[in-house]
């Protein structure tokens, strides 16, 4: 193969620099590509029934056909109540974790579910519950309730009316939306509200082979939390997502309120001791790891495709953390000069994952990245580790200890 | 006006219903308990009352100077009492201390007839003694300590001036923004505040005009400009005031701004910085207080009453006062020496009182000039010094294409390297400091830091781009580095 040549929708210059850097051309549009960094729509035509295109060995592309399984809220949340279900009648044959499966909160899809999220409101009615379209991203479209007369005004108008903001009107009338019982108690730092975003790349859905970015962040809110009703609507006090942050007054673009992984595990760690923000650590990889377990039969594992998703945590004041969502496709517009370096450097840590040690694009490749091509990276699961590999030793030591043995934290 | 409660017990009558009321006379009373070694016991006669009450009565307008007889080895109980009294009056306990002394000097039942015996036994059982004793312990601390004040009177000088030019600094700011710094808030200004004291940082307030006082590099040009046989660096060029590097702490933008602000207004600090570095040695400006402190900032009177001349009285009086009460004036970057510790500590309270222990004992010195050996002079002469003698080749590399290694490694060391070491990293170091009770960390680490980049450091020939290699710091491993440098050192 004489020339590598990459296609983008999006100029995104953290992306194409990593391509450049590379040696890669980019392809013109009628010329064939080695290697696709797309947006989700095309990647879900390029796949679809009618498309006549086939993907050559030669070809990756950034996306999974289906990855809505995982990256949808209503179908993310449908995926991990069937895999607790399977897993909750297996129990009695398996060891016991430390951790429990319950890491999304109570989660309803309306209008489906409706009578369902009645039920549980009448058991809790001072809880707080927070609506989000399923569709959407970068937290439009989201509000808390705690009257179930919103829900139900909501639910009689149809769900077609404006009251909801500017995109109701340009989303389909019947939008969906998930109601999930709002985490009232998240743990604040400096008084604030924070989420994690976490990378995970995905090379292979069957076996499942995970990787987890070390250089996470979290994204802060730049107004103080309260729970008091008046701020109920304040999206600046609940919301952490950048793109709604960055409307309030006291956004910084210095530091664009994004706060290092390892600042905050350092600072759990002195406040709270050593061994809470090991725990903190490991029940994140928990969470991940068996978030992909729930929704790794419905994929279709396309050799030629690789994922990297942004996966949203939140930690409560107990410091358990609960799965929000999961993006396909993250941000990979940068805020400061530590998010373009941070982003560079994920898209450059990707490659060395996806790519064979030749550099050139192959689905036919077994897709076992050296240690070398996975610095940067923690391997959260990688189903087919042969007895021979390290890890796979150390995977096999730690199953006779505990079930969660295979996500675990890989030093 | 005879007292008649008073029998007339060892003390043979001499004591006068004047000197009663003179709290004074009680402390003299109470004295031998805590400094037998050095007093004895026998002077504890009053048999020059009178003279002893005129002294109390000095003391009590403050006039005295607490140093004229200090040739002598032997403490004089004049002396004692007045070590002992300024301290009540640094602590702030004096007033409490005198009228509880009096409350049980008049309320003590005489049963053995023993008037000093009982009024010792009082004196302990209401803790007027643990007083006393504590404040004798902290004066002696203290004496030790102003021992140790500044000898060389070019460096006292150079301090003076670099004060002065802070100080002229924080004037012009204030005239130029016509600002009166020293008053009271108003109540309802008052009120705001309060009302925002958890989220300071949405405090509105024009911070844009406000220029940076000082910086690191003014304390550098100082330093390097201090007459000393060891320090030829010719100077040029401006450093870049490093980019914002709060990327750690800005997660605690609120605590930090709660602990400076009252750090500000503490005048324990003052008092502190004053007894260790000399009354009139200390980093302030002293303003007139406005006479009318409570009204508006309409007139510029309260700024332009200009500085009450330090050497007068040595002692702050009644109409001068710091600015700010601390006397502590902030440098570009102050803040970095509060910011760590919200890694260590949930509450305000907690980071506010550690961080005034560190300051006062440590960081205060890291900028002001003092020959101290502790100080930022003593260090950055040690920093050189480990550089020649660690890369001689380097530090000749460094001379002949005008490298100043000093001014990269100079606002490392005054800022205690906080702001440039990742958060864990930078609390191992102050952990050291801590144990080792020795600043002489910062330039030996400094120093390990140019040893270990020194390939780099060798390709590069101008100053700018040196800076660039030192520029992160997110890298460094400080107890393996100081540990290599040490057993370089010793071995």
């Amino acid at each position: 193969m004489s020339r590598i040549s990459y296609f983008t929708d999006m100029e995104k210059s953290v992306v194409t620099a990593n391509f450049l850097k590379r040696g890669w051309t980019s392809a013109t549009s009628d010329e064939d590509w080695n290697f696709y960094w797309a947006n989700t729509q095309t990647c879900r035509s390029l796949f679809s029934a009618e498309s006549s295109y086939r993907l050559g060995d030669y070809q990756m592309i950034n996306h999974f056909p289906n990855h809505y399984e995982l990256t949808r809220k209503d179908l993310m949340v449908k995926n991990i109540k069937r895999y607790k279900r399977e897993q909750d009648k297996e129990r009695e044959t398996r060891e016991r974790s430390q951790f429990n499966l319950e890491f999304v909160p109570v989660t309803f899809i309306l209008p489906a579910d409706y009578n369902l999220f009645a039920e549980e409101y009448r058991r809790c009615p001072t809880c707080t519950w927070i609506m989000k379209p399923c569709g959407r991203s970068q937290g439009s479209g989201i509000f808390l309730v705690t009257k179930l007369s919103r829900i139900k005004k909501w639910s009689n108008e149809g769900n077609s009316s404006s009251s909801f903001g500017r995109h109701a009107q340009t989303a389909p009338p019947r939008e969906s939306y998930v109601i999930s019982k709002y985490i009232e108690s998240p743990l604040l730092i400096g008084g604030k509200k924070f989420d994690l975003r976490l990378y995970v790349l995905v090379t292979s859905f069957r076996p499942i082979r995970a990787y987890l970015f070390r250089r996470g962040f979290c994204r802060f809110c730049s107004a103080k939390y309260d729970r008091s009703t008046h701020q109920m609507d304040n999206m600046l006090v609940h919301l952490t997502n950048v793109a709604i942050q960055k409307q309030g007054d006291d956004y910084n673009p210095h530091h664009g309120g994004k706060w290092s992984v390892d600042d905050l595990l350092f600072y759990i760690a002195s406040l709270r001791g050593s061994d809470a923000a090991d725990l903190l650590w490991q029940e994140i990889c928990w969470v991940i790891g068996h978030s992909l377990k729930a929704v790794a039969p419905m994929m279709l594992s396309d050799p030629h495709c690789f994922e990297c998703y942004g996966y949203d945590i939140i930690i409560d004041a107990n410091l358990k953390p609960w799965l929000i969502e999961v993006n396909a496709s993250p941000s990979l517009s940068t805020t400061t000069n530590t998010d373009h370096f941070l982003k560079l450097s994920l898209i450059d840590a990707i490659l060395n994952v996806v790519l064979p040690p030749d550099g050139v694009p192959n689905a036919k490749w077994n897709k076992r990245p050296s240690a070398e091509a996975l610095r940067g990276w923690i391997v959260l699961i990688d189903e087919e580790a042969k007895v021979g590999s390290a890890y796979a030793r150390q995977n096999k030591a730690n199953k006779a200890k505990s079930s969660r043995s295979d996500i675990s934290r890989n030093k | 006006m005879e007292q008649t409660t008073w029998r007339d017990g060892g003390l043979q009558g001499k004591l006068s219903p004047h000197s009663l009321s003179t709290p004074n006379s009680t402390l003299f009373a109470a004295l031998p308990f805590h400094c037998q070694a050095e007093i004895r016991l026998t002077s504890l006669i009053p048999h020059n009352q009178t003279a002893k009450t005129k002294k109390v009565e000095k003391k009590g307008t403050r006039k005295m100077s607490p140093t004229s007889s200090a040739a002598s080895g032997e403490v004089s109980i004049q002396e004692q009492v007045a070590a002992c009294m300024e301290e009540l009056q640094i602590l702030g306990t004096l007033e409490k201390v005198i009228a509880a002394s009096e409350h049980i000097c008049i309320a003590t039942p005489l049963g053995t007839g023993d008037f000093l015996a009982d009024l010792r036994h009082a004196f302990r059982l209401n803790g007027i003694e643990t007083c006393i004793k504590n404040a004798l312990v902290l004066s002696r601390r203290r004496k030790n300590m102003k021992d140790e004040q500044e000898q060389l009177t070019y460096m006292r000088k150079a301090q003076t001036h670099f004060e002065r030019r802070v100080s002229k600094a924080l004037l012009n700011l204030q005239t130029d923004l016509k600002l009166s710094l020293l008053r009271q808030r108003s109540s309802s200004e008052a009120q705001e505040l309060s009302s925002k004291w958890d989220e300071l940082s949405t405090y509105d307030q024009d911070v844009g005009s406000i220029r940076n006082l000082y910086s690191t590099q003014d304390l550098y040009e100082a330093v390097v400009a201090l007459r000393d046989p060891d320090y030829s660096i010719n100077r040029s060029g401006d450093i870049q005031l490093t980019a914002s590097r709060d990327e750690h702490y800005f997660v605690f933008e609120d605590l930090i701004y709660q602990v400076s602000l009252c750090f500000s207004r503490d005048s324990y600090v003052c008092l502190q910085l004053c007894s260790k570095f000399g009354s009139r040695a200390q980093t302030t400006s002293r303003f007139a207080h406005a006479p009318d402190i409570s009204s508006s900032a309409s007139g510029g009177s309260s700024g332009t009453g200009g500085r009450a001349d330090g050497d007068a009285s040595g002692q702050s009086s009644v109409t001068t006062s710091a600015f700010p009460p601390s006397s502590c004036i902030p440098f570009y970057g102050w803040a970095m020496y509060v910011a760590p510790l919200c890694y260590v500590y949930e509450e305000a309270e907690d980071i506010y009182y550690t961080l005034r222990a560190m300051y006062v004992k440590y960081w205060s010195r890291l900028h002001r000039l003092s020959s101290h050996g502790q100080g930022i002079v003593a260090l950055s002469v040690l920093f050189e010094r480990l550089l020649q003698q660690q890369e001689p080749e380097l530090w000749i590399h460094c001379l002949n294409n005008n490298i100043e290694p000093l001014r990269i490694a100079m606002p490392w060391m005054v800022q205690a390297f906080s702001g440039f070491l990742i958060p864990e990293q930078l609390l191992f170091l102050w952990d050291l400091i801590l144990g080792f009770d020795s600043m002489l960390l910062l330039p030996l680490l400094a120093a390990s830091i140019f040893s270990l980049r020194r390939e780099n450091l060798h390709r590069i020939l101008s100053h700018d781009s040196a800076e660039t290699i030192f520029s992160d710091l997110s890298t460094i491993q400080v107890v393996p580095l100081l540990q290599m440098a040490l057993t370089q050192q010793s071995g």
